[in-house]
């Protein structure tokens, strides 16, 4: 990502001259204040959104001269969680979830076994019928983080994904990213908490007024814990 | 636990907007299917028309005078590509002025003119100028009608119903375009957030254009088929009742059931239409708006 320039019509620049990259295989933080451009990032990166200068290269591709097919295989190397979870209320859990293997073309057995897996793993073995319109905040971000992490991307963007549940889960949720970026995933977590960030040996990207600065944070855990 | 062995449909099956499009579309394929019936009845009635005018022909002999007119029936018959000939009483005379005139106000002393019916041969009739030679040589005074005026302006009159029709029809098709485009916009504008995570997900267009058009198929299949079946059982019940489907065109004739069978594919042609309009007016709204 270089010289990345944002605004949202003929308002101000929310991003200004950003120049990032994300090595393969690494896990990075990105924190700042409210309103300083998280989110605005995290959808250029996940191709929500285009920039308004400067270039995108994802996994080795331009965006900007891929095609929307080109842009659909792109997106199914990144798993998503979404601040707002972006689940889809007529749709089941278990359905919610497999969302992400069922556009591959997958076949529903190949996939059945292992998204009630993942279900399980995230403390919702019991809820796969349900409609997650019936699930508290929680239980919601956990199952977006389980669909964002079901196809085994290569990039898994998370927007404040430990934000609605409560420390424990927070830590099993982190555990999962970390088995996730130790299987060879890129994760990028935007997060307030500075005992998440804390908690993880890894980059933290400082987002203020548009601009993006790398800076150290003091370190609590060990990256493996 | 559940099995979870069926797939739920992505684009969610009953939606409120889908009622009221449902019967706008029964109601459009009702009317193209009436549109369809009326133009091919009147296609079948000028070709039947022309087929059975083709072998008549008529002399009229104005004097009225009865052994006049079987005389010229009897010559005729003998002239090569004649089948047969009859010449009309007096009284069918009398029969055919009726409607117009009533039956006790003809009088006995009124000359009326006396028909003769001539059956030709289908493969190679006589010609009006032999048979018109023929009466002129015998001295009789008369006139012949191969009906070729009348058969043309029937014929004529057949082809402008034909042409309506086919035009309210292609009207038709173009507002079942039209609408199924709308409800499709508005389905997807109503899915954004379906959308929107589609694609986040590494949905292509195709497959999002597919879940529209896969809707609007099977809502066509539906649709169509009641709305054809409600034309079929309309020119059904019209036919028994008497008024039959050649009341299109006039009731000039009775063309029977025959078009009917024209409609069975209608439903498949609703479907194919609205699943193909449903599916360009997706990927056309992704590319505009996404």
């Amino acid at each position: 990502m270089s010289h990345i320039g944002l605004r949202y019509g003929n308002g101000p620049e929310i991003l200004k001259d950003i120049n990032f990259t994300l090595q393969p295989g690494s896990m990075q933080f990105l924190t700042g204040p409210s309103g300083a451009g998280k989110t605005s990032l995290l959808k250029l990166i996940y191709l929500a959104l285009q920039p308004n200068r400067g270039f995108i290269n994802l996994f080795g591709q331009d965006v900007s001269i891929s095609s929307r097919d080109e842009l659909a295989l792109l997106r199914r190397k990144i798993g998503v969680v979404f601040q707002g979870f972006g689940l889809l209320g007529h749709l089941s859990v278990f359905e919610n979830v497999a969302l992400p293997l069922r556009v591959t073309g997958k076949k529903h057995d190949d996939y059945k076994d292992d998204v009630k897996d993942l279900l399980q793993w995230v403390g919702l073995g019991n809820s796969l019928d349900v409609s997650p319109d019936t699930l508290s905040g929680g239980e919601k971000q956990r199952v977006a983080i389980a669909r964002a992490v079901v196809a085994k991307p290569d990039l898994l963007i998370a927007d404040e994904p430990t934000g609605n549940v409560d420390l424990q889960m927070g830590k099993r949720l982190m555990r999962l990213f970390l088995e996730l970026n130790r299987l060879g995933s890129t994760i990028l977590i935007a997060s307030h908490d500075l005992s998440l960030i804390r908690s993880v040996n890894a980059d933290v990207y400082t987002i203020e007024n548009g601009t993006l600065t790398l800076k150290p944070v003091k370190k609590t855990g060990a990256r493996n814990e | 636990m559940s099995d979870q062995s069926k797939r739920a449909p992505l684009l969610p099956t009953n939606s409120d907007r889908d009622g009221p499009l449902f019967f706008v579309i029964v109601i459009i394929v009702f009317l193209a299917s009436l549109s369809a019936i009326s133009a091919i009845s009147a296609l079948q009635n000028v070709q039947h028309w022309q087929n059975a005018l083709r072998n008549e022909m008529t002399v009229q002999i104005p004097s009225g005078d009865q052994a006049a007119a079987e005389r010229t029936a009897r010559i005729l018959s003998q002239i090569p590509g004649v089948v047969s000939t009859r010449a009309a009483t007096r009284d069918e005379a009398k029969a055919l002025l009726e409607p117009w005139l009533g039956a006790k106000n003809i009088p006995d002393d009124l000359p009326i003119p006396l028909l003769v019916y001539i059956q030709l041969e289908k493969k190679s009739p006589a010609s009006l100028d032999v048979l018109t030679t023929a009466i002129a040589n015998a001295g009789i005074n008369a006139s012949i009608d191969d009906h070729q005026q009348w058969a043309n302006d029937l014929a004529r009159s057949a082809k402008a119903v034909q042409f309506l029709s086919i035009s309210v029809l292609a009207l038709l098709i173009t507002a079942s375009i039209a609408v199924t485009g709308f409800a499709t916009r508005a389905g997807l504008a109503a899915r954004r957030d379906l959308v929107k995570v589609l694609h986040l997900v590494g949905a292509k267009d195709q497959i999002i254009a597919r879940l529209f058009g896969g809707k609007f198929i099977i809502m066509g299949l539906k649709a169509g088929t009641l709305g054809t079946l409600l034309a079929m059982l309309s020119v059904i019940g019209l036919t028994i009742s008497g008024v039959g489907a050649a009341s299109f065109m006039g009731g000039a004739t009775q063309p029977g059931l025959s078009p009917l069978l024209a409609l069975l594919p209608a439903p498949f042609i609703t479907a194919a239409v609205g699943g193909w309009t449903a599916y360009r007016s997706v990927m056309d709204s992704l590319r505009k708006n996404t």
